[in-house]
């Protein structure tokens, strides 16, 4: 069993400490921005609760750049890296002490680099059902993301509505050329009553999603296997070749459950369950249906926290537990081009349980938030048997100072440390029976797998207040470093230019 | 008695939730694959290996395990192609014995059921 | 910290005790087929991969050991788990009082060797079909250039005496099938295990002796016999070619070169242009001894196939007119082409080929060029034909003329 380390960083100025508590809280920045909100992610996702969670207004014009570089691909489909432009607006209208809009709308285009063993956009949310080769390369993208939400209160009762439309776009200009188009919906409805100090809200998100996947070759005469991967390196071998055009349709629901403190100070609860599923059709064959994805998960979170006297504190625990459960259509004879399904098996399983404990600390000026947790991660399919686990703990401590917030520019700087580690990992393979570059891939797999990581990262922004105006600018640098015990790292960097009003 | 109903529609809600899908995890079922004589003959011994892969994973599957004239084999639930080869001995009905060659093959069978999978393959003699 | 408790109590605790249980004893047993007399295994050997680990167990022949039904090996200590099972030797035996040989290869994949089911059961087979002509090798891929595309007009098949006598390839027709290996329907009537239906056939001209070969001889037919190389230099010289397929086209626009080999006597083909084989293999290809006269044949062998054409919920009844079929008992030997990411069904009985090889794994894959099947052969140099083409070619092999 290897030990865990947690890494702590010191990089409040504490000389500057006394003159920043006088009256932190008076600006937006700080209430939108706090270490403070982690602990809320949860109720922000009711709407009914989320039109209380703020009391100042913000908008926020942003354009930023976002790159990550890998000495190697630490997961192959994500690439070594990217480079992201964003150019964005968010905003938080308090309209009344009663309602609350908000909304975004951003753009983004970039590019990602080397990415390998994915030809499907969306990985993380439809792994492992995605469409794949052994060639890859660099992709480009562009992203529409539009939100909006409106809550308010009526008497006890907190009543909300939130829409979420994203609309993205993956492809690759050279052979193979993959092209994935996403449209993404999330409808949400919250409700909240008032009992005491309390506010206990109800919220129910629709989501629906779908993808139109290709992969053309513009060298007719030259192309390579386009596989339907099914899981831990198994491709479902009689469609996978030269099928190249596909679509994903799926959505889910989810439902919220939240008790919230009304007055900041009190226990706070969370569960949500959701399930989601995506069905994988050939765009042949009469659209014929070749696997169907099923997500569940449930996450539940229980804690305390107040903000008393200018101090800020809570201690919380956490437990995420999901289940996925990939089934393949079994192809039928071939007639006229068309395929019927005669069976349909469960093949792949996959199940995560995540637990955590934290706890946070801080002034009005400054938080500071430490969380450990254990995770553990198992994959497997059906036959030929393919296996993956492993047991990872981690520790994370998060550090925030707002400083010089009575003066014309004032400063935000936090500062992050992580680290996991890997308890234990097996891997069960048949690679006698797997083709050489599928062997390859499993075993980059299983390397980080058995990985341990360190990340130490910072962020610093400053604020200016333009003046005899409501106007401010702000401007925003955020670095990473990431290093991984089989020898590998990553450097990240982030930087941000905006207008707030 | 509303907080009744809400903790009903609440448990409802999730219920819907999470009891949607159903897992097929009875995924391999037996097979038996019974042989024909193209003549009246009846079969008294079948040496042979028999060769069945799986249509869509082409996973093979091998077995000798004859019994009269019929293989029984343990498969994944699908569809396969099998082929046979080996030697049959016949009897035509008169005590008369003869060993002959043979090859049975098809495309497609279907091996999808949960429960026992018949199928029944002529046999081809080569000799 | 109740919830934290209960989300650990999931998380499943397994032993760190990893070691996998050993089988004292796994016995392979190798049948020999009960019509053989005096059989007698030699040079053997049995290689057993663990499919998980890789670990590779070899016995050597001199532990085989001869039982009732054949011959038997104990293999100590193989831990338990999956293993891919290869047994390969040479087997010498008596049949009909005749005597033989075969080198034999067996196979068994994704077998489970426990300790309560230690045994591993092959069955040999020694199925060989009678000696006379057989394909030996079909090149359709084509050739590539320097500009990266490719040229297909290098095509060719080989034919060879596999026999121990001099035999006469005059009447021998070259045929390609009128089905695709990669769309299959269910035509009414089904003549498959009668004839194979075809949609080409070239015959080599002669009065019966003209066209001698000796035993292990081969004839080259040529698509185009020219020196490709003079345009193409990566391509063949087929100028030295046995016979051509020469065609008068229709067309102006296609024209087929008359290279200097003698051309075959063409009996029918769909095209009415230039003839050559489906460059990705979708057909595929027989050749028969034809015992009938040209002018009979066209009239009498032919027939209309119906089959139904789905697409979702529309049907329709479709006629395929005026196929040509050439009887199985003509047939000297046939092979069945197709590419796996798009293969349906075998078009040739599988008295004649059970299996089907390829070049490319994909369809217009890049790979595939200046590949050929070739049949293999034993260590007498005779080709091995069981009737099988998935053991007997080797599928994407460098095609054999490309120097």
């Amino acid at each position: 069993m290897k030990k865990s380390y947690a890494f702590i960083t010191a990089f409040c100025l504490l000389s500057l400490t006394n003159e920043a508590e006088a009256s932190v809280t008076d600006t937006a920045q700080v209430e939108h921005l706090s270490l403070w909100n982690s602990l809320r992610v949860s109720e922000s996702l009711n709407p009914a609760l989320r039109s209380a969670m703020f009391v100042s207004s913000l908008s926020q014009l942003t354009l930023s750049m976002d790159g990550r570089k890998q000495s190697e691909a630490f997961v192959e489909e994500d690439g070594t890296g990217f480079l992201h432009t964003l150019v964005g607006v968010d905003t938080y209208l308090r309209l009344s002490d009663k309602t609350a809009v908000w909304g975004k709308a951003s753009y983004t285009a970039g590019t990602n680099h080397d990415v390998r063993w994915r030809s499907t956009a969306d990985y993380a949310l439809l792994r492992p059902y995605i469409l794949a080769d052994t060639l890859g390369g660099d992709t480009k993208g562009e992203c529409y993301r539009f939100a909006g939400g409106y809550g308010t209160r009526l008497g006890r009762f907190c009543l909300g509505g939130e829409m979420e439309f994203r609309a993205e776009q993956e492809y690759r200009e050279r052979d193979p050329r993959m092209r994935g188009i996403v449209t993404d919906l999330t409808l949400r409805t919250g409700c909240a009553y008032t009992i005491g100090i309390y506010d206990i809200g109800l919220a129910v998100e629709t989501n629906i999603y779908r993808q139109t996947n290709s992969v053309a070759f513009y060298n007719e005469d030259g192309v390579i296997p386009e596989y339907q991967l099914t899981g831990l390196g198994s491709d479902y071998t009689r469609f996978s070749g030269d099928k190249r055009s596909l679509y994903h349709d799926g959505g889910g629901t989810a439902i919220r459950l939240n008790l919230v403190p009304h007055a900041c100070r009190g226990i706070y609860a969370d569960l949500m369950l959701c399930e989601h599923h995506y069905e994988r059709k050939l765009a042949d064959f009469n659209a014929m249906p070749l696997t169907m994805l099923t997500k569940e998960r449930a996450e539940m979170s229980l804690g305390w926290r107040q903000k008393k006297g200018g101090a800020n504190s809570a201690v919380f625990s956490g437990v995420k537990l999901a289940r996925h459960v990939g089934d393949e259509n079994v192809g039928g004879e071939a007639y006229g081009g068309s395929y019927p399904t005669i069976a349909t098996l469960s093949m792949y399983h996959y199940r995560l349980t995540d637990a955590h404990l934290g706890a946070l600390y801080g002034r009005a000026s400054w938080n500071v938030i430490a969380v450990g947790g254990y995770r553990t991660e198992s994959e497997e399919y059906a036959y030929p048997l393919r296996r993956m686990e492993h047991t990872d703990a981690y520790a994370e401590v998060d550090a925030q100072c707002f400083l010089m917030q009575r003066r014309a520019v004032r400063l935000m700087l936090d500062a992050q440390a992580q680290h996991s580690t890997s308890l234990r990992s097996t891997v069960t393979m048949p690679y006698a029976n797997m083709k050489p570059s599928f062997t390859d891939m499993i075993r980059h797999k299983e390397r980080y797998l058995k990985a341990d990581f360190t990340t130490l990262a910072i962020h610093l922004r400053a604020d200016y207040d333009m003046p005899r105006t409501t106007y401010g600018l702000y401007a925003d640098a955020g670095m990473s470093y990431t290093a991984c015990s089989v020898g590998s790292h990553q450097t990240g960097a982030r930087l941000a230019i905006g207008l707030c009003f | 008695m509303n907080h009744k109903i809400l903790i009903t529609l609440i448990v409802a809600l999730a219920s819907l939730i999470v009891s949607c899908h159903k897992e097929e995890n009875d995924i391999f079922s037996t097979a038996y694959i019974t042989l024909r004589t193209p003549d009246s003959a009846s079969i008294t011994n079948i040496q042979a290996q028999a060769v069945v892969v799986n249509v869509n994973t082409r996973q093979a599957t091998t077995s000798s395990q004859f019994r009269d004239s019929r293989l029984e084999v343990e498969l994944l639930r699908g569809a396969y192609s099998v082929t046979i080869e080996g030697v049959v001995t016949v009897s035509d009905g008169m005590g008369n014995e003869r060993i002959r060659q043979f090859r049975a093959q098809s495309d497609y069978v279907d091996l999808s059921h949960k429960t026992a999978n018949h199928a029944e393959l002529n046999i081809l003699y080569l000799d | 910290m109740m919830m934290l408790a209960v989300g650990m109590t999931m998380v499943s605790c397994k032993s760190d005790d990893d070691s996998i249980p050993v089988v004292p004893v796994t016995s392979i047993s190798l049948e020999v087929p009960a019509n053989l007399e005096n059989a007698v295994l030699s040079s053997a050997s049995a290689t057993l991969t663990n499919v998980n680990t890789q670990a590779v167990h070899t016995a050597a022949g001199d532990r085989f050991v001869k039982t009732a039904k054949g011959y038997s090996l104990n293999v100590e200590g193989l831990e338990e788990g999956t293993y891919n099972v290869e047994v390969r030797g040479h087997l010498d035996f008596t049949y009909n009082g005749i005597r033989g040989q075969k080198d034999i290869e067996l196979r068994s994949e994704n077998v489970k060797i426990t300790a309560d089911a230690p045994t591993v059961s092959l069955v040999a087979s020694t199925f060989t079909a009678q000696g006379g002509f057989v394909i030996s090798e079909i090149f359709f891929t084509g050739t590539s250039t320097d500009e990266g595309g490719s040229y297909s007009g290098d095509q060719y098949i080989i034919i060879t005496n596999n026999s121990d006598m001099t035999l006469y390839a005059d009447s021998i027709a070259l045929l390609e099938s009128a089905f695709l290996t990669t769309q299959k329907y269910d035509y009414t009537p089904d003549l498959m295990s009668e004839a194979f239906s075809v949609q080409a056939c070239y015959m080599i001209p002669g009065d019966g002796k003209s066209v001698p070969v000796e035993a292990g001889k081969s004839i080259k037919i040529a698509v185009n016999a020219i020196n490709h190389k003079e345009s193409y230099h990566k391509s063949i010289d087929q100028s030295d070619a046995d016979f051509e397929i020469y065609d008068e086209s229709t067309n102006a626009k296609f024209t087929d070169p008359d290279g200097s080999a003698p051309n075959l006597d063409k009996w029918y083909c769909y095209t009415a242009t230039v003839y050559q084989f489906h460059s990705r293999g979708f057909n595929s290809m027989a050749i028969a001894k034809m015992r009938t006269t040209k002018e009979d044949w066209l009239e009498n062998y032919v027939y209309d196939a119906k089959y139904m054409f789905v697409f979702g919920d529309f049907s329709k009844e479709m006629t395929k007119k005026g196929i040509y079929k050439v009887p199985n008992s003509w047939i000297l030997d046939g092979v069945n082409l197709s590419v796996e990411s798009v293969r349906e069904w075998n078009v040739l009985d599988a008295s004649i080929d059970a299996g089907w090889t390829y070049c490319g794994k994909v369809d217009k894959d890049e790979t595939r060029f200046n590949k050929s099947v070739i049949r293999k052969q034993d260590a007498n140099g005779k080709y091995i034909d069981t009737n099988n083409s998935t053991n007997d070619f080797i599928p994407e092999a460098t095609a054999s003329l490309i120097k």
